[in-house]
């Protein structure tokens, strides 16, 4: 029973029907099914699923955005009563991401959120146009693993560098790893700013901030 | 400079037309566009559009649309410092624009890549001055040949602009990155043109105003536009929607939201400046959903580009378009169908500005070789859309009546007089029976390419800059180090 209704949640997120999902997400709970298994051998391994398809170049990126959204759909309920059972939250780490100063374009960005969410990641997403300041701000607030800093134009490249620095100068720099993407980035840039990682496309996005994540446990 | 075709091919009907033009007026009046200054909001504002300054959206009337359409000019001259290599952009007149554009040097023959430098900017706008038909160079918004990594960030778009002046006389472009940077590269333009009126009658740069899709226009862009417009400086508005992901995924629904864009931006710079050349930038792109990349070379992108080609003769605007480039990685055959396809459709189309060509990897990278490739099928295209002239000395009824039944006419002077006349003929492109090739070493196409480009950077040398201009272009970068950097 419990593991039939877990395989249904996880279709549902593969079929990217969010209705379906908030439907049976609903029907687990009143079954007593944990909310933790919900989300982890629920939501997620659905999601997890459609990530895989997507980068063995079987799914389209729409599919994952869509099965993105109903697995978020179905996470609010569940966190719901997993917060009400005081359980630990279930997450792969916790991520700030947004786009450089001076720079609108947020395609790329809302791309890697997906991925990351679909990965299992709790995204906080600052938007567009974010100053190394505000950046700053969020990451003393919320005390991230990882900050995220995209950019499209070459010359907001100046942003990701300003985001290290400002974050060194709070004292904060220790204390998270940043990763930076977008069309001109590369590995040279990424060394030159100090940046601890970047990635070509989303699906890497996501396995490098899960790699950064398991070396800082480590350390 | 150009070749003109004489009957574009045209791959929307009338009806269909008509109806995505509908479709764009409707976006303008009923979801409108943003534009994040609230200066143009008010000239909007002021000419008849309902503007929300608190969203910063103006709903622009189709009255307004259709009277500015009525005013713009249908053509320019792009000039370089070479006055015989300035080029008529407008009316069905095609040519080719070179320019990787990129941050990374591909080699294709290893398969690496590495950062570009400014030596590689120097070495690449000499290869570009060199190359025969290239006609314009560098892409507007994205850059010029490449863009060096080893100067500093804020101001490598100075650098491009100085390195074109320096190495080229043909007509070029790179990237203008704020309000503070137009001005030093306006004043190495004029300073090179003499003053800023000969620059304003023969303009020497251009800019890309590109929106960011759906309907946004940022702060900058607006700014620089604002600098080039009310100079009278030519602007092409080329926003970039992928379809499915900033666009609708119909094809028909990006043209309308594509054309809605552009018109809102050049409703602007009209506005500004009343006569400023503007051109309608055929970039819409096709989103790959499989790779997230957005496509140049694909089927869907040779798609869009005879789709908008036609919609800008339909405006009767001048063209440019995102053309002649390939999502492959490598100089392979996927890569010269895709440069070739796409370059084909455009300039049948009658799309006047067509590149650029050495951008290679679905814009992810600067290719000498692929360059000199371009260069060749640009050619190649050059002669089919110069179609074919049936003149009585071209019909040669003489000659078939004097060479007879059974004879033939390789001794004949009409046939040694008009076989380069007629014919396209490649010095890059093999055709040796296999004998012959392996005697000549067996080479492929991209060996040849990599030759060619290493001689001409070696041997050309492009029309050379006043002693004293160029310590004054110097200058304007100095002074241009000490403001933007210091910020």
């Amino acid at each position: 029973m419990e593991s039939e209704r877990l395989v249904s949640i996880a279709k549902a997120v593969i079929d990217c029907d969010e209705k379906t999902v908030v439907k049976n997400v609903q029907r687990a709970i009143e079954d007593g099914v944990s909310p933790v298994d919900i989300v982890e051998k629920g939501l997620a391994k659905g999601a997890l699923e459609v990530g895989e398809k997507f980068d063995r170049g079987e799914a389209f990126l729409t599919e994952i955005v869509m099965a993105g959204e109903a697995m978020k759909a179905g996470m609010q309920l569940a966190m719901i009563k997993i917060i009400e059972g005081k359980h630990a939250i279930p997450t792969a780490g916790k991520y700030i991401i947004g786009t450089a100063e001076g720079d609108i374009h947020d395609l790329g960005k809302n791309i890697v959120k997906t991925m990351l969410e679909v990965s299992g990641f709790q995204v906080i997403d600052l938007g567009v146009d974010v100053s190394p300041a505000r950046f700053v701000e969020k990451a003393v607030e919320l005390k991230p693993h990882i900050v995220g800093v995209s950019a499209l134009l070459t010359v907001s490249l100046e942003g990701q560098r300003r985001v290290i620095e400002e974050l060194k100068s709070a004292g904060m720099r220790e204390k998270m790893s940043v990763m930076v993407g977008g069309g001109p980035v590369d590995e040279q840039w990424t060394r030159e700013i100090g940046a601890d990682g970047f990635a070509e496309n989303a699906v890497s996005a996501a396995k490098i901030a899960k790699q950064l994540i398991s070396k800082n446990k480590a350390i | 400079m150009g070749t003109k075709i004489l009957r574009p091919f045209e791959i929307l009907s009338t009806e269909q037309v008509d109806k995505i033009d509908r479709a764009a007026m409707t976006v303008l009046m009923r979801v409108g566009v943003k534009m994040q200054h609230d200066g143009i909001l008010k000239i909007l504002d002021d000419a008849g559009a309902e503007v929300d300054y608190g969203q910063k959206v103006a709903k622009i009337p189709e009255q307004l649309v259709r009277e500015v359409l009525r005013k713009a000019p249908r053509s320019y001259i792009a000039y370089g410092r070479d006055p015989e290599k300035a080029c008529f952009i407008g009316e069905d007149y095609v040519h080719m624009r070179g320019g990787g554009t990129h941050h990374m040097i591909v080699d294709p023959i290893s398969k690496t890549t590495r950062p570009a430098t400014m030596k590689d900017l120097e070495d690449g706008t000499r290869l570009l001055d060199g190359l025969e038909n290239v006609h314009l160079m560098g892409n507007p918004g994205s850059g010029h040949w490449t863009v060096p990594q080893d100067v500093p960030v804020p101001i490598r778009d100075l650098y491009e602009w100085k390195a074109l002046f320096e190495n080229s006389g043909k007509p070029g472009a790179g990237h203008t990155y704020s309000r503070a940077n137009a001005r030093y590269i306006i004043k190495m333009a004029e300073t090179i043109a003499g003053s800023a009126e000969e620059l304003r009658s023969k303009p020497m740069l251009s800019y890309e105003c590109e929106g960011t899709s759906p309907l946004v226009y940022s702060t900058n862009s607006l700014e620089i536009m604002e600098e080039y417009a009310s100079r009278g400086l030519p602007i092409s508005f080329n926003p970039m929607p992928l379809t499915g992901a900033t666009s609708p995924v119909t094809f028909a629904g990006t043209l309308a939201l594509h054309v809605a864009e552009i018109l809102a931006g050049i409703v602007v710079a009209q506005l500004i400046n009343s006569g400023t050349p503007v051109a309608y930038g055929c970039f819409a792109c096709a989103f790959d959903m499989k790779t997230c990349v957005q496509s140049y070379g694909s089927a869907n992108a040779g798609l869009l580009r005879a789709a908008e080609a036609q919609l800008a003769r339909h405006y009767r605007l001048p063209s440019f378009s995102m053309a002649l480039t390939t999502d492959s990685k490598i100089c392979d055959g996927q890569g010269g169908y895709e440069m070739g396809m796409t370059m084909l459709l455009c300039a049948l189309s009658g799309c006047n500005s067509n590149g650029p060509g050495g951008e290679i990897g679905a814009d992810q990278g600067t290719c000498y070789e692929m360059l000199v490739i371009a260069d060749e099928i640009a050619g190649s295209v050059y002669r089919i859309i110069d179609g074919i002239n049936v003149s009585e000395d071209a019909l040669a009824i003489e000659i078939i009546e004097k060479v007879g039944i059974g004879g033939q006419y390789l001794a004949q002077a009409h046939t040694r007089e008009n076989y380069p006349k007629e014919h396209f003929i490649s010095t890059l492109f093999d055709s040796y029976d296999w004998g012959t090739w392996k005697k000549h070493g067996a080479t492929d196409l991209v060996t040849r390419a990599r030759e060619k480009a290493q001689k001409i950077i070696k041997t050309h040398q492009p029309e050379p800059l006043h002693g004293n201009i160029k310590t004054e272009l110097e200058n304007i970068l100095k002074d241009a180090e000490k403001e933007i950097l210091r910020k």
